[in-house]
């Protein structure tokens, strides 16, 4: 396992069912060999309940092994879902108080 | 010309309206640019924007509405000076304008739903169109520029209706199915508002055994609806098998509560939480509720614990639930709400409409037909029960027949649907019709859910808009001719719907200057509608009025200067088989009252007879019943008080055998205007008469209007009086009989 201090990723087109096998072994693997994952998500174009869940699995995971995940850039797509779920581009709940209780656990895990 | 040809018509004309609609938006964007503080742009900007949404929702193109509604909204802020316009909000607004041209080209194109594009773009759009609609601070905490920011669109309006906490747990399978949870999202903010959403990511399961095509998010969800609780129910039929839907209200019991927070084991706290916040359900009832039944969800709350502000108590008892929810709905602001995106699937849409189901008309004419043969079918059946003389049989036969009739009635009654749908588009006729007359007018509806046949509640649609933009035009005085007739200046105008011994009224009333009858009698007299100094009664000269070519109007508005008058409307009433009346009180205003059958598929029918065979004239075109007399007997008119009166003899035209009996009796009927009689044998008095249209092979038969079943199985004919007045005209023609003494 190398351990490249950050890798960048890019997601592009349908983050959706039809892909989600695929998203989550590249998600994971990408996390795995990496301290730092960028999820670049400009590309992409759809965004539905398993892209959206695979994201947050991703987050737990990074969560668990100490290591961070960024999504950036997100695209209008998956700032739509985003705000349909209520939650920020770092995947937390919006509501703040939700937000509060967990500020400092973040997708950090812990730091 | 159909009203469906009148609909393409008009569509097209919208389509052509939009195009230059929306290039003004753009010329106005473009000028925005240049400068932003330009109020004039600003102005014309919303103007178009608004104007194609009123039109879009006029021709129901929800996709347009839904979306023009945010550009619209965003306006609105952008006029109210809420929001500057800046250079990046110009170049969000200018491809939002193109998404609106787009989404009408394809429907001009003949696509009925978005394209997967369509939808894509269009929900891009929105996401960077939402920073600017928010009227509510930011969180404050540190969320980054780039979340998702709070969003309220449909602002103002929103404190009404019910609070309902919805716990959404999808299938496994859901996403494999194809059933997006965002969908029912998406869908569900169209019936009311969002008010709080929280997604549980905590039922994801652990990386191995996660498997990336099952549904493991949880939605709690408070919302607030003028919708009942069944319409929302609905919105979740397709997945309430699968998976654990809940929709929880303030009368639901406060164990339903409890028991939705102990489902959810460990993560009951969260839940309840939602339930506080959202105020689906108080503090008190949900301690009492827990405490009552002794839930104690175990409640893992390691992950939290370290967070000060809320205690924690380790044992994870009922009170923890209560505590966290407390704490977690006193430091929240209630998020706003994220207005509805375009369903994804037309599935979603036809969901739930008022928890009606959408058949197919024409599906329900063929259950009207099918159980018009049953009732032959059945009469047949009595006539071989009465053969045989057993009386059990002839009784229970008679008990199938009363059913039958039961069935008859209900399945009339499945084409009724409440005319307030018809009533709702007004507000934008007369928001958009007042405003460009310069007056201010409110719209007060009422009796929308008085029940009418569908096909008229189609047709009555636009001979009302006339009526409306004519009260609106002709009727509504100028706000300074208001402030001298000391009324308020704001103008009123009611519609209201009930129903009446059989019949729906529509009344269309204003409270502007009533119909000046002195101007009405001149303006006739004029016209050569009345002889002068003929003596008329009030209603008589208000019914002048529905006169072809009549029009006290002096000034010809672009409004009234469509072609269409008010003899147009009087016609189209008449052909729904409705009457129209005025009552007017000068100074006080107009009410126009439109009198229709409840239904097209009953009518009043006058049963003749010719030979052995049965007609049926509707009842409202009989005038009267008169012998025929000796003198007519080889011609084909008579006298009748004084005047010619030709008419038609239906054993000729209609070709049926037998001698003519010694008395015939002539039915004079009448259609926009003219007398016609028809000569038949016999009368043989009313009958309801239920109208099964003919098959479409008979499709070209004139003068046949459709067919009924009497009660003793028979068949009989429905004579299109309308079609025989013009045929006995047409005969006149050619030889225009001189003048008769008689």
């Amino acid at each position: 396992m190398s351990a490249a201090s950050t890798t960048g990723l890019r997601l592009d087109g349908d983050v959706t069912v039809q892909f989600a096998a695929e998203h989550k072994t590249l998600l994971l693997s990408a996390l795995e060999a990496t301290q730092a994952l960028e999820l670049d998500l400009s590309g992409v174009i759809e965004l539905d309940a398993a892209g959206l869940q695979l994201l947050l699995l991703l987050k737990r995971e990074a969560q668990n092994l100490g290591k961070t995940v960024r999504f950036e850039a997100p695209s209008g797509a998956v700032l739509e879902i985003l705000a349909l779920a209520r939650l920020d581009t770092r995947l937390e709940p919006l509501p703040v108080s939700t937000a509060t209780q967990r500020t400092g656990i973040d997708a950090q895990g812990g730091a | 010309m159909t009203f469906e040809d009148e609909m393409t018509a008009a569509l097209a004309t919208f389509m052509l309206e939009a195009v230059e609609l929306l290039s003004e938006m753009e010329t106005g964007l473009l000028a925005l640019e240049q400068d932003s503080s330009d109020l004039e742009s600003i102005n014309s900007v919303f103007r178009a924007a608004h104007t194609v949404k009123g039109s879009a929702g006029l021709f129901g193109l929800d996709p347009v509405v839904r979306f023009t509604h945010v550009v619209e909204s965003v306006l609105d802020r952008m006029r109210d000076l809420e929001i500057s316009a800046t250079a990046a909000l110009i170049g969000v607004l200018l491809p939002c304008a193109d998404h609106i041209g787009d989404l009408i080209e394809s429907i001009a194109a003949g696509q009925a739903v978005e394209t997967p594009a369509q939808l894509a773009t269009g929900d891009a759009l929105l996401a960077r169109l939402t920073p600017y609609l928010s009227a509510v601070p930011k969180p404050s905490e540190e969320l980054q520029p780039s979340d998702p920011p709070p969003v309220e669109v449909a602002a103002g309006d929103e404190t009404t209706g019910q609070l309902l906490h919805l716990s959404l747990r999808f299938g496994v399978e859901s996403l494999r199915n194809g059933m997006d949870p965002f969908s029912f999202i998406r869908y569900l903010s169209t019936l009311g508002e969002v008010v709080a959403l929280t997604t549980l990511p905590d039922l994801i399961p652990d990386v191995e055994e996660m498997d990336p095509e099952q549904c493991y998010l949880v939605f709690q969800v408070t919302f607030r609806t003028e919708e009942s609780i069944e319409a929302v129910a609905g919105v979740f039929d397709f997945v309430r098998e699968d998976g654990d839907i809940r929709i929880l209200s303030a009368e639901s019991n406060a164990l339903e509560y409890a028991d939705l927070i102990e489902s959810f084991g460990q993560h009951g706290r969260v839940v309840a939480a939602t339930l506080v916040d959202g105020g689906a359900i108080g503090m008190s009832d949900l301690r009492r509720a827990v405490s009552a039944q002794g839930v104690a969800p175990s409640i893992d709350v390691d992950e939290v614990s370290e967070e000060p502000p809320i205690p924690q108590p380790r044992s994870g008892t009922a009170g923890s639930v209560v505590e966290a929810a407390s704490a977690g709905a006193g430091s929240e602001a209630i998020p706003p709400e994220f207005e509805a995106t375009p369903a994804r699937r037309a599935t979603d849409r036809g969901l739930t409409e008022n928890q009606t189901i959408r058949v197919d008309a024409s599906r329900l004419d063929r259950l009207i037909d099918a159980v018009g043969e049953l009732v032959i079918a059945g009469a047949g059946a009595e006539l071989q029960a009465a053969l045989t003389r057993d009386e059990a049989l002839q009784a229970a036969l008679g008990e199938v027949m009363r059913l039958v009739e039961e069935v008859r009635d209900g399945a009339l009654q499945l084409r009724m649907v409440p005319i307030g749908t018809t009533f709702s588009r007004f507000q934008r006729i007369v928001r958009d019709v007042s405003a460009t007359l310069g007056k201010d007018v409110t719209l007060t509806v009422t009796g929308g859910d008085t029940e009418v046949d569908k096909a008229l509640v189609e047709q009555i649609g636009d001979p009302l808009t006339h009526l409306v933009r004519n009260a609106l035009d002709h009727g509504i005085e100028s706000a300074e001719a208001r402030a001298a007739a000391g009324k308020p200046a704001r103008g009123s105008l009611r519609l209201n719907a009930f129903h009446d011994s059989g019949s729906i009224v529509i009344e269309v009333q204003d409270d502007g200057g009533g119909i000046d009858a002195d101007r009405v009698l001149a303006k006739a007299i004029e016209r050569g509608l009345v002889e002068p100094g003929a003596s008329l009664s009030e209603k008589d000269i208000y019914a002048l009025i529905f006169e072809p070519g009549f029009s006290t109007a002096t000034t010809v508005s672009n409004l009234s200067g469509r072609g269409v008058g008010m003899d147009v409307v009087k016609r189209n009433v008449a052909a729904l088989r409705g009457t129209i009346d005025v009552e007017s009180r000068a100074g006080q205003g107009t009410t126009l009252r439109i009198r229709l059958p409840l239904t097209l598929a009953i009518i009043d029918g006058f049963l003749i007879g010719i030979g052995g065979a049965t007609f049926v004239i509707p009842l409202d075109r009989v005038v009267e019943c008169v012998e025929l007399p000796a003198e007519s007997a080889h011609r084909d008119y008579m006298g009748l008080r004084g005047e010619v009166l030709s008419f038609v003899r239906l054993r000729s035209l209609f070709a049926i055998p037998g001698e003519r009996p010694r008395r015939e009796n002539v039915v004079v009927v009448e259609y926009a205007g003219t007398k016609t009689g028809l000569v038949v044998d016999a009368l043989r008095g009313e009958f309801q008469t239920v109208i099964k249209p003919l098959d479409p092979m008979f499709g070209n038969v004139q003068g046949i209007g459709g067919s009924t079943i009497l009660g003793n199985g028979d068949v009989a004919l429905i004579i299109d009086v309308a079609t025989l007045v013009r045929f006995a005209e047409e005969r006149q023609r050619p030889a225009q009989p001189r003048p008769v003494t008689v």
